[in-house]
């Protein structure tokens, strides 16, 4: 009996509650039931197919804004100057780097000066500088495409083993099991995040699927080292991260699922952006590098037949009587411009509308990871108070331990 | 009946204070509230981008409608002019020429002036209103502000009564419970003792089907 005192007042210096309470029980019970119910992934849902929904729209608006574009510019063919205008300033745009690109833009509202530096000599050297730019890239390829790619793919893959390596460490108190989340340990949950962020097999294939023959070609697979390089620069800044937490003082909200689950969560979440981000560029690469051809054979056409920034009207000139390879050739060019017409601004419209959207779904499933941090905390809180208040001893329990202590029928009398 | 009252300031020790329960409930309800925050805030956040996203592409739209007509007229202008110089149609009929554009015209100024006055109200009615889980959020703070309050010294004083009573209860039912086996035994009681459990039976006022 004094062991059963001892032990019921022990409780009670520590503020445990020893006695169970029905009505706080159910409390309890039910602020674990509300706990479980709370959820944002509904929301996080709605978004993505908000975002979906936006995309569609969006891109719809730049096809159609680029098939007016296009209109307008076929319209506007009438003369051959402004045909190799049309012709020189798309061209320029995609030999250019991305910085120079709105320097074009600007230059080529002063007809005057722009048309006098659109020489097919000046061209030519321009085309030079683009070339030895992407000689450059296909010279770092040549020792074997996938060498660089597949190196930078190797380093990812031992930069997200560092990673688990310290959640191993951060998470596991010495001679003790790793705390679990959800059923799986941080480890195998850091593992499984870093394992995706690193997995670029995606982007390896796509990238064992292209030569390195046409510029194109080597565009692409720059687009896609460039991707590389950039993952593993956020591997590296989260590795900083791993690294700064080592003995900063533990988080009072120490129930929200641990920061190593939340970094890496995050983690994969920037990698899936900046995967996406690289295949977008790297297919806009290829189909640019298409166009580019088509441009600069429109230019070859329109100078054998004397007409890169030549006199008079289209239509005169396919009046004219000149000979059938002249008229083919004209023709020919007309179609070629009309190519770059089509292609006007779209790709580079459509690529900026995908690269957003996929900012912005990145946007929403990090707030979708902090936000399933909450949940979890507040369901394990909700959890813990069901547990504190459907703990205690029951009457029950006390009836039975009076009734073993009274020696069966004795007790009564001596109770009442 | 005293002697279960002679543990009741004994029974008042063990139902705690609850101290760091109510704490734990209030730091839960603060998470939640935090919580609810965050979502408010994503939500608001997505519904200015939606905001920004549609009335872009109301002005795209505005752009595009406009530039679509200027192009018409160019394109007819250049197709009518070829026609008219190459004698395909007749030039005094320019008249119904032009009616075709103006019909085209009048169709979009129908449009425009039979449309929303919000022009991005078309884009946004296309998204999916996005809204919290409300309810259950509030049932759960309610919750939780009922199990962060200290409890009155009456509610603590009624429970450990409830719990008295139903441990006496329960307590009875196995006094019962023993009397009715040991007069069921093999072999039975003999008569004295056989009448002494019978008055205590009926002391504890036993359910009839005890014995």
């Amino acid at each position: 009996m004094r062991a059963f005192i001892l032990f019921l007042l022990a409780g009670n210096l520590f503020g445990q509650r020893i006695l169970y309470n029905q009505t706080l029980d159910k409390q309890g019970q039910e602020a674990s039931a509300a706990a479980g119910r709370i959820a944002s992934q509904p929301v996080t849902d709605k978004e993505l197919q908000n975002l979906a929904t936006i995309a569609k729209q969006q891109i719809d608006d730049d096809l159609q804004a680029g098939y007016l574009t296009m209109c307008t510019e076929l319209q506007s063919y009438e003369t051959w100057e402004i045909v190799s205008r049309k012709v020189c300033k798309n061209l320029r745009t995609l030999y250019a780097t991305s910085d120079q690109v709105f320097l074009i833009n600007v230059q080529v509202t002063n007809h005057a000066v722009f048309d006098r530096t659109c020489t097919v000599e000046a061209l030519a050297k321009e085309r030079l500088a683009f070339e030895a730019r992407t000689d450059a890239l296909r010279a770092a390829f040549a020792g074997g495409r996938m060498t660089r790619l597949n190196h930078l793919s190797d380093e990812l893959k031992t930069k997200a083993a560092q990673i688990r390596n310290k959640a191993e460490v951060n998470t596991k108190p010495a001679g003790q099991e790793a705390p679990k989340t959800a059923g799986a340990t941080v480890e195998s949950w850091v593992k499984s995040a870093t394992d995706r962020a690193a997995d670029v097999d995606q982007l390896l294939e796509f990238a064992g699927s292209l030569g390195i023959h046409t510029d194109g070609e080597v565009k692409a697979l720059g687009q896609i080292e460039d991707g590389l390089k950039q993952l593993g620069a956020l591997i590296d800044s989260v590795n900083g991260i791993w690294d700064s937490y080592k003995g900063v003082s533990v988080d009072p909200r120490s129930l929200v699922p641990s920061r190593e689950k939340l970094a890496a969560s995050l983690l994969a979440i920037d990698a899936d952006r900046l995967k996406e981000q690289t295949a977008i560029r790297a297919r806009n690469a290829l189909y640019l590098d298409d166009l580019r051809l088509r441009l600069q054979d429109c230019v070859a056409a329109l100078d054998r037949v004397h007409l890169w920034f030549g006199p008079g009207e289209v239509e005169s000139s396919l009046r004219n009587n000149a000979s059938k390879a002249d008229h083919i050739d004209m023709i020919l060019a007309l179609h070629l411009a009309t190519a770059g017409a089509v292609a006007n601004v779209t790709p580079q419209a459509v690529e900026l509308v995908r690269e957003s959207i996929a900012d912005r779904r990145a946007v929403v499933r990090r707030d979708a990871v902090y936000n399933a941090a909450y949940e979890r905390a507040l369901q394990i809180a909700g959890q813990r108070l069901a547990a504190y208040y459907g703990a205690g001893v029951k009457p029950g329990q006390v009836a039975a331990i009076l009734y073993y202590l009274a020696g069966m029928v004795s007790l009564p009398k001596l109770a009442f | 009946m005293k002697a279960w009252f002679a543990i009741l300031p004994f029974c008042a020790l063990l139902t705690g204070c609850d101290g760091r329960a109510t704490e734990f409930a209030r730091q839960a309800d603060e998470l939640l509230r935090e919580y609810q925050k965050r979502i408010d805030d994503q939500i608001a956040a997505a519904t200015a981008y939606y905001q920004r996203a549609a009335t872009i592409s109301a002005a795209q739209a505005e752009r595009v409608g406009i530039e679509t007509l200027q192009a018409e007229r160019s394109e007819r202008a250049s197709h009518l002019e070829a026609d008219y110089r190459e004698n395909r149609k007749p030039v005094s009929l320019y008249r119904s020429d032009l009616r075709t554009y103006a019909d085209l015209d009048f169709t979009r100024l129908k449009a425009e002036l039979t449309a929303d006055v919000d022009a991005s109200a078309p884009y946004l009615s296309q998204l999916v209103t996005l809204e919290s889980n409300r309810a259950v959020i509030d049932a759960f703070d309610k919750i939780l502000k009922n199990l962060a309050q200290p409890r009155s010294i009456r509610d603590e004083v009624n429970d450990i009564q409830q719990f008295i009573q139903n441990s006496k209860t329960e307590y009875g039912k196995l006094v019962c419970d023993g009397i009715a086996k040991q007069l069921n035994a093999t072999p039975p009681p003999d008569a004295d003792k056989a009448n002494t459990l019978k008055a205590l039976q009926k002391s504890q006022k036993c359910p009839a089907k005890s014995n």
